[in-house]
């Protein structure tokens, strides 16, 4: 086992909420050294609590008030050093601040510099604040979730953040693998609206006359493709072939009133008098009989779970999806691991989300600030 | 300029829907794609996959029909894998041994492999190599029953969320695999099962502890919980999100709607994230009420004005044609071979100062199968072979 893939990268993370401190989390995994630079009154979504823990895992924290000349200059010294700035300011509010990509690039002219913001770095909306249901409302998430003559419904996972947070990581990577070939800093960018657009790119696939999805209201698109309740929870079933249909009907064992209802053509077409055999069928028994019997026949479903279960999941463990930790705010926590698993560089799991300021001792000394200075700048309210 | 992936070979054999979009997606940095489709391997066409879907997922690439289970095509999947610099393959990982075209067969021929898995559950483990796709992995993370809610049913949820995060996860992988590469010489297997794609959306909802308060608790509110943070219906029928995520928006929107009583209204003090769940519906009945009271574009004119964060909820055929999405160029026109002139998604990832190039259209079935057995050094008597019974 080697190195990380992203061994000696240091990244000077300035983002807050979820996407910007998402993204450089994810390099953290990947072995980069994260220090997420904070204001004095910290990431606003530390009020989110556990939400923060999982958008914040691997970093070192240090508090700094960037209002301050002597604030910016600590930033500057670790822009120094580092390889990667993460941003997710409202356009010109990194420019006020004295850290835009034209001020940190005359730093370090090597900087892989990624913006992630709301709707774009320019056009009529750049400056609007964005949260990640107003992309949700605009791109048709919600009305898609909702559906036809039914009120617009908001989706739990927060799509923009979490594909912006994803495409930002894959940007600063590529920003990096660039670098190493020609040796140039670049500038890379996304938005939360490029994102809410990427996560449902086949969606918005869009030309004359295109079949829209079945549709079996809140449980799925049609009686091969659905949520089922049985005798003590819910079932997901996604059958694709008509093998596998006629496989989930035999195993089921109802009548089948016609030798055309073998077909997956006829599990779409409608529920009708087999829709209603199917659902008494599956409430006689447990999710867990069904899932094995129809497991064992090639059907492929599997039992509906909340996300909490994945804590004792036997794959998610396997995957390492399952990690603790010792909250320096929560105390014990459970919480994701890498999603990614590399043969060779392993990647790396740090610890959990700092608390606000708990590093900057530490950051400091490195960068060459002794204990009188650190202090004479505490004193002033610079850092925390 | 020229894209970051440039001379960058990939070579994908898919079945579903995350590898193919990994792979699309490597095609918009500048990688060359060759996608494998074998006859005997068709796509699998679910309920949230259907087959004109290929106009967008595999738009940029070049379309190879070999079968690879001959013996012509396990030389041409030999050949293939000593060049390239990428696989991408999402098949149950017993399948991929079984036409050797896993790992260990292919890191054999060519050790500066990259070769990134997608398979449903994972390459090993309880669950590798159980029949599934992305329904069945959603249900399994937890995305239905989280949307459902407490006390509620599981509500299905209509985008293929595993794979979109399998997708982008994927990309990150391959290039932080390709950019280890540079300095240790050597590819690697990179694993992103969908499960890891939708616990990787799902990172501030898995979060458990004794202290901490679950974000994916709670009961089901398809509008949102949260009386400042969710839906709201007008009165000519349209609905809007009210998002205001801090104090300030809060106190904002009472000026706003000339209810400043209400921010010294004892049950809301803690506005936005600390009003208790009990005053929630006090508060959602007094918005609602007063938002059916005039049309949508009113409310969103005054708000807008009192900077409030709101925003319409549109379709997406609407938004094609937002202002914003006009002017960054994220939609594009592309006329498919097959489906004719089609809108879809442009870069999604940029670098400043960049002009987005129109995407090449996605290949027709067969297209390059012999051009690309040509380039690998097959003779005209071999490609005749290997496309014998073909389509």
């Amino acid at each position: 086992m080697g190195q990380h893939p992203l061994d000696g990268v240091f990244v000077a993370d300035l983002a807050m909420y979820i996407a910007g401190a998402y993204c450089s989390s994810l390099l953290a995994d990947l072995g980069a050294e994260v220090v997420k630079v904070e204001p004095p009154h910290g990431d606003p979504f530390r009020d989110h609590g556990g939400a923060f823990q999982g958008w914040n895992r691997g970093k070192r924290s240090i508090a700094v008030d960037l209002n301050k000349a002597q604030g910016r200059d600590v930033v500057y010294s670790l822009v120094r050093r580092a390889d990667v700035v993460v941003e997710n300011y409202r356009p010109g509010v990194a420019h006020r601040l004295g850290v835009d990509h034209e001020t940190l690039k005359g730093l370090n002219p090597r900087l892989v510099y990624c913006s992630i913001t709301g709707y774009g770095g320019s056009g009529p909306y750049r400056a609007q604040p964005a949260f990640d249901p107003l992309l949700q409302a605009q791109s048709g998430a919600m009305e898609a979730q909702g559906g036809p003559d039914r009120p617009p419904v908001f989706l739990k996972v927060a799509i923009s953040d979490y594909g912006a947070a994803l495409l930002g990581a894959w940007g600063c990577a590529l920003g990096l693998y660039r670098r190493a070939r020609t040796g140039e800093g670049t500038r890379v960018e996304t938005s939360l609206l490029n994102a809410a657009m990427a996560i449902q790119a086949a969606e918005f696939l869009l030309y004359p006359g295109r079949p829209g999805l079945g549709r079996l209201g809140d449980l799925g698109t049609d009686l091969a493709c659905r949520l089922y309740h049985t005798s003590d929870g819910w079932m997901a079933l996604s059958c694709a072939t008509d093998q596998e249909w006629k496989a989930f009907v035999s195993t089921l064992a109802v009548a089948v009133p016609t030798e055309t209802w073998w077909s997956l053509e006829a599990a779409r077409r409608g529920d009708g008098p087999l829709g209603a055999a199917v659902e008494a069928r599956i409430c006689q028994h447990t999710t867990d009989e069904w899932t094995r019997a129809l497991r064992e026949a090639g059907v492929p479903c599997g039992p509906v779970q909340r996300s909490r279960d994945l804590a004792s999941d036997p794959q998610a463990l396997h995957n390492g999806l399952v990690v603790q930790h010792d909250s320096p705010d929560l105390g014990p926590i459970v919480q994701t691991g890498l999603t990614m698993r590399f043969s060779n560089t392993p990647g790396k799991v740090w610890g959990p989300a700092p608390a606000l300021g708990q590093h900057t001792d530490d950051v400091l000394a490195e960068l060459g600030y002794s204990v009188a200075q650190v202090s004479a700048l505490r004193q002033a309210r610079v850092v925390v | 300029m020229p894209g970051v992936l440039a001379g960058v070979l990939v070579v994908e054999l898919s079945q579903q829907m995350a590898a193919p979009y990994i792979c699309m997606l490597l095609a918009t940095m500048g990688a060359r794609v060759v996608k494998l489709e074998p006859p005997h391997l068709p796509t699998r066409v679910q309920g949230l996959f259907q087959p004109q879907h290929r106009a967008l997922l595999d738009r940029g690439k070049e379309s190879v029909d070999v079968d690879v289970t001959t013996g012509l095509g396990a030389e041409v999947v030999h050949r293939l894998a000593a060049r390239a610099d990428v696989w991408v393959e999402d098949l149950l990982p017993s399948a991929a041994r079984k036409l050797q075209t896993d790992f260990s067969s292919l890191a054999a021929i060519n050790p500066r492999l990259v070769y990134c898995a997608v398979p449903p559950f994972g390459e090993g483990g309880p669950l590798a190599d159980v029949p599934a796709d992305d329904v069945v992995v959603a249900a399994h993370s937890g995305i239905y029953g989280d949307q459902g809610g407490d006390g509620g049913p599981p509500v299905f949820v209509y985008l293929p969320l595993p794979s979109y995060g399998a997708a982008f996860t994927g990309c990150l992988a391959v290039t932080a695999a390709l950019l280890a590469r540079e300095a240790t010489g050597q590819g690697q297997k990179v694993e992103v099962p969908l499960l890891n794609g939708a616990m990787a959306v799902q990172t501030g909802t898995f979060v458990l502890g004794p202290r901490v308060r679950p974000l994916g608790g709670g009961g089901g509110g398809s509008q949102g919980r949260n009386p400042v943070y969710r839906l709201y219906r007008c009165s000519d029928g349209t609905w809007f999100f009210l998002a205001c995520g801090n104090s300030v928006f809060w106190n904002k929107l009472c000026i706003a709607l000339g209810r400043e009583e209400l921010t010294a209204d004892p049950r809301f003090l803690d506005a936005p994230w600390g009003i208790p769940p009990e005053h929630h519906g006090a508060l959602t009945e007094v918005l609602q009420e007063t938002f059916l009271k005039r049309p949508r574009a009113h409310w969103l004119q005054l708000l807008g004005h009192h900077d409030i964060p709101c925003a319409p909820v549109m379709s997406r055929g609407e938004f094609v044609h937002h202002p914003q999405v006009l002017h960054t160029r994220m939609v594009v026109d592309v006329a498919d071979p097959l489906l004719g002139p089609t809108q879809q998604m442009g870069m999604p990832v940029l670098w400043h100062g960049e002009v987005v190039q129109d995407p090449a259209p996605a290949p027709r079935p067969d297209q390059h199968t012999r051009a690309v057995l040509h380039e690998l050094g097959f003779t005209e008597a071999e490609v005749a072979a290997l496309a014998v019974g073909q389509r």
